[in-house]
């Protein structure tokens, strides 16, 4: 079954174009209520606070599918809200680019049993977990041309100061034909340093939440310092040598089980670096009393069918220091990626830094709640002028 | 040696090193060595909740006979002695949300009447038989808890950040502040008596109030607290236990549902 969305910005255009719905279809056992001119193709299940099932435009021909989800009962739960609005900040902020999940429509229904908030956005089935773990044959080509659209993507997110730090295979949706999409950005976080200086309050540090253990850059894992975009570089070569290895490269039990096997590969860090990273946990794994030196296994030991570009980027996004990691505009530059490169598949985020400040202004729940109505009305209005 | 053997070995010495610990800090890791292999002895309990969604056959062996085997006890002994028994506090109630209606404005959104529904599609037609349920999207993309950088048995670090956040004049806000504030405005007398006499915590009022004051109490609490997007609910439904040896004979088709997940460690 085709689900892919090819067009999005046609699925936008004839959401915008059929303007504000007076008509309702319903789908009642789920409590489910749509805009008339969408059609229900399939429950699909239910999701974490929502419930999600496909539609079509009616008439629409070929079919550009959509996912829609309902989201109900975060109203009283304060991180749910702060979440949804950043979620939703993000994915409209990011709008656009290819290579990031799009959101279509937005819309708050008040009548119940169909109260919620309804997300409709592209409807892709796979993720690239299912991609990697499967038993799809891939070719270095493919491998190219996956990990291109990750950093194309990833550019874009990184060109507005955004961290995505969740990056890993299961947030990077696949469609039919190939295309890579970013999404989940319940972590993401901007760090432009300019909106720390406009607030005095704000700390200048971001939050100590972490996110999944096997794609975890190791100075989140031995230090406790402020860090920057390097993780995701991090987790953008853990999934790399995902590609050749077709399981996760670094597959920590725990966060000390996790550092053992990065040194296993990536050898025992130098002192300095130990130093630097200025914890104990750090300190003990140099003393050579408590722990043996390892050496670095060179990744074309590991992977011997990988070229030489793709071993040399490896090396290049899997290092210890994460000052001596690629930023993505490097990696991108990379001759591995030569073969695939569209200098207009790179564009950077023309909106300038994303503007985390509101966080700090919505100091109450009626605030929070009114917040989510606000931007799920500034975005229905920017679709409808946006169609005109 | 091999790499193993050094692992092993590491971790012995930090059993050592941890038996000399006060009692009562080993107490989930003697639990936890008693059914296994003395030479598997694995002692921190770091990041240990290691969670996938459960498969049917998990599903099947998880359906919790012994509680629902209880209730039915609890029912059986205020039938036949009608003695009046106080019931056990609910921890898990979750209050829904308020209506839509009550947060948003007229002009701000949707409203379904029996006039503009205009085509009512069946059931029978949406769902298919062979339908997975386990389609998401975003956002709350397949949701679960984001572990904090500082770890329960990393003293050094939450000493650090203490004497940080001293120097600084912070701490660390309670994620569930403004709930709080919310529905400390909210809670009446009548909830005071309902609860301190029957146990009744309508609103989650008392609960929140409990793990609030354990946050403050507690620097190493606030200081490594996971953000919890998962309550105890909507996690049991999604995900279920996952023993180490499980995670490592993971069947990576299915990768993709594979979650780092946290303990509430006020929970």
């Amino acid at each position: 079954m085709n689900r892919t969305l090819t067009d999005n910005t046609r699925a936008i255009n004839v959401a915008a174009s059929l303007g504000d719905p007076q008509q309702r279809t319903i789908f009642a056992k789920e409590r489910i209520s749509i805009p008339g001119y969408y059609e229900i193709i399939q429950f699909l299940g239910k999701g974490a606070y929502g419930t999600v099932c496909s539609v079509k435009f009616k008439g629409q021909n070929p079919p550009a599918k959509i996912a829609v989800k309902k989201i109900s009962n975060i109203f009283n739960k304060e991180i749910l809200l702060k979440r949804a609005i950043r979620e939703l900040k993000f994915m409209n902020f990011f709008k656009g680019h290819k290579n990031i999940v799009n959101l279509i429509d937005l819309e708050i229904v008040t009548s119940s049993p169909y109260d919620g908030l309804y997300c409709y956005q592209e409807l892709i089935d796979y993720d690239l977990a299912k991609v990697i773990h499967s038993s799809v044959q891939l070719s270095e080509f493919h491998i190219k041309y996956f990990l291109y659209q990750i950093l194309c993507g990833l550019k874009y997110i990184h060109s507005a100061d955004v961290i995505h730090r969740d990056l890993k295979p299961g947030n990077i949706l696949c469609t039919l034909n190939g295309c890579l999409k970013i999404c989940d950005f319940g972590l993401a976080r901007g760090i432009h340093a300019g909106f720390f200086q406009c607030h005095s309050t704000i700390q200048p540090h971001i939050t100590n939440y972490v996110a999944t253990r096997w794609y975890r850059a190791p100075e989140l894992l031995l230090s406790n310092q402020p860090y920057n975009k390097s993780v995701d570089i991090w987790a953008v070569g853990c999934i790399l040598a995902e590609f050749y290895a077709r399981k996760p490269v670094f597959m920590g039990r725990d966060s000390m089980h996790q550092i053992f096997e990065i040194i296993k590969v990536l050898g025992t860090p130098d002192k300095d670096l130990l130093i630097k990273f200025g914890t104990i946990k750090a300190w003990n794994l140099g003393k050579s009393s408590n722990n043996p030196v390892y050496k670095k296994i060179p990744w074309s030991n590991i992977f011997p069918f990988a070229s030489h570009e793709a071993i040399d980027l490896i090396e290049s996004l899997l290092h210890w220091d994460s000052t001596h990691r690629l930023n993505v505009e490097q990696a991108i530059s990379h001759p591995f990626l030569n073969e695939v490169r569209k200098p207009d598949d790179e564009p950077v985020c023309l909106q300038g830094p994303f503007d985390f400040t509101y966080e700090f202004e919505l100091n109450s729940m009626p605030k929070l709640r009114d917040y989510l109505i606000e931007e799920v009305n500034s975005f229905k209005t920017e679709l409808t002028s946006s169609s005109l | 040696m091999d790499v193993d053997e050094r692992l092993q070995q590491d971790e012995n010495q930090t059993h050592l090193f941890l038996q000399r610990k006060p009692s009562g800090f080993l107490i989930k890791e003697k639990v936890t060595t008693i059914s296994k292999d003395s030479d598997n002895i694995r002692l921190r309990d770091l990041n240990f909740n290691h969670r996938k969604k459960k498969d049917e056959k998990t599903r099947a062996e998880q359906v919790p006979i012994q509680i629902s085997f209880k209730k039915s006890k609890k029912s059986e002994l205020r039938n036949g002695s009608e003695s009046i028994e106080l019931s056990d506090i609910n921890l898990d109630y979750i209050p829904d949300s308020p209506p839509i209606e009550n947060i948003s404005g007229p002009g701000n959104s949707t409203v379904v009447t029996p006039k503009n529904i205009i085509h009512l599609q069946s059931d029978a037609d949406l769902i298919l038989k062979e339908c997975d349920h386990n389609y998401d999207c975003g956002p709350f993309y397949r949701l679960y808890n984001y572990e904090n950088r500082i770890e329960i048995d990393d003293y050094e670090a939450i000493i650090k950040a203490i004497l940080t956040d001293e120097i600084a004049g912070t701490y660390p806000v309670f994620e569930r502040e403004l709930e709080y504030q919310e529905l400390k405005t909210l809670v009446r007398k009548r909830d005071y008596i309902l609860y301190y006499l029957l146990s009744k915590d309508h609103m989650g009022f008392f609960r929140l109030r409990e793990e609030r004051t354990l946050f403050y109490t507690y620097p190493s609490i606030a200081y490594t607290s996971p953000l919890g997007y998962l309550d105890d609910g909507s996690e049991n439904e999604l995900f279920a236990e996952e023993d180490d040896e499980v995670l490592q004979s993971f069947d990576f088709e299915n990768m993709s549902s594979v979650r780092t997940l946290d303990s509430n460690v006020w929970r």
